[in-house]
């Protein structure tokens, strides 16, 4: 990802950004707001984590945002066919920065039982840039409260003055993959993903 | 009548759906394939039930050559055939006759070849290990 250099960076002193960004973080990692997406089976389970029982509003992730406009997380919950994986880039590009990516589940994480078939997308890291992966097939609402916990203290940690979108120079769109004659062109894309490594 | 399956031709299979359809059997429950390889055959599987009088499966099988399978389409008898009829088209390569324009139901429209036929070769992007070891490389 294309990031400018720290000559760049927009005018926050450091005596202000201390302090300010503490509070910045705490008001932001406690109303992260996913976005309606749904792929596959782990997406009942997301359901079910919204739904009382698990209540994902305890942690201020409530509002399950129907645009990516509003959105702040996007959980990748279940299969990405190669047929959704240009879909589901395009809708990365259009949540406003700054964003993030659950990846739910065996399928999201690597393609899980399907990773040898014609069809799947071994893995959205291949295309997107993951802040948390989240095995199971599917994971239970209490690991994926886990994995909002672990993204939270992600974002706690963070320093704005190293944030991607706080540079002169903001990371751009990701590039779509395109439909070949037998899966998607490129396979990856080569900023985000290095075949075995 | 109930669990039976009969072989048919292509020439025949219109008419023996006929006599089916005039037999109480309203309802086509599944339209699916099956790769012979061996043999160089595709075999149609149509699976027929009366609703009205509680009777069936009946099943007809149908085997065609591996190159340029066709078949007579069912869709002016069952529209259910429909769907079923172009993911057959989609993933073996079946064509239907007497319907029109068929149609991938699931891939691209560009998509090359049928993955469900057991020579289909997937793309090669670095393929997970439990693929190359199930190919003996």
């Amino acid at each position: 990802m294309a990031v400018g250099d720290d000559a760049g960076v927009r005018q926050i002193p450091g005596a202000i950004a201390g302090p300010v960004e503490a509070v910045f973080n705490w008001a932001r990692k406690n109303s992260l707001w996913p976005m309606s997406f749904g792929l596959a089976c782990c997406a009942i389970e997301m359901i079910a984590t919204a739904a009382a029982r698990s209540d994902i509003a305890r942690f201020g992730a409530e509002l399950f945002r129907a645009s990516p406009r509003q959105a702040d997380v996007m959980i990748i919950s279940g299969t990405v066919t190669k047929k959704m994986a240009p879909l589901t880039v395009r809708l990365y590009n259009q949540i406003p920065e700054p964003k993030y990516v659950i990846a739910m589940g065996a399928c999201a994480c690597a393609g899980g039982p399907f990773a040898a078939g014609y069809n799947v997308v071994n893995g959205i890291n291949r295309y997107l840039p993951v802040d948390i992966y989240l095995p199971g097939c599917p994971p239970r609402p209490e690991a994926l409260l886990h994995a909002l916990i672990k993204l939270q203290e992600k974002i706690a940690g963070q320093r704005l003055v190293d944030l991607p979108y706080y540079k002169a120079q903001r990371p751009g769109d990701l590039p779509l993959p395109e439909y070949g004659p037998l899966g998607l062109e490129p396979p990856y894309n080569p900023d985000l993903f290095t075949p075995g490594a | 009548m109930n669990g039976e399956v009969r072989q048919v031709t292509a020439q025949d299979l219109l008419a023996e759906v006929g006599r089916l359809q005039a037999a109480g059997f309203d309802y086509l429950s599944l339209v699916t394939a099956v790769d012979f390889i061996a043999e160089d055959q595709i075999e149609l599987v149509y699976c027929f039930y009366s609703i009205a009088s509680r009777k069936g499966p009946v099943t007809l099988k149908l085997r065609l050559p591996r190159t340029a399978p066709r078949a007579p389409s069912l869709l002016p008898l069952f529209r259910s055939a429909d769907l079923q009829e172009r993911e057959i088209y989609d993933l073996f390569g079946v064509e239907f006759e007497g319907r029109p324009g068929i149609k991938r139901l699931l891939l691209w429209d560009t998509f090359q070849g049928h993955p469900l036929r057991k020579d289909f070769q997937p793309d090669d992007d670095d393929r997970p290990v439990i693929m190359d070891e199930r190919r003996g490389q």
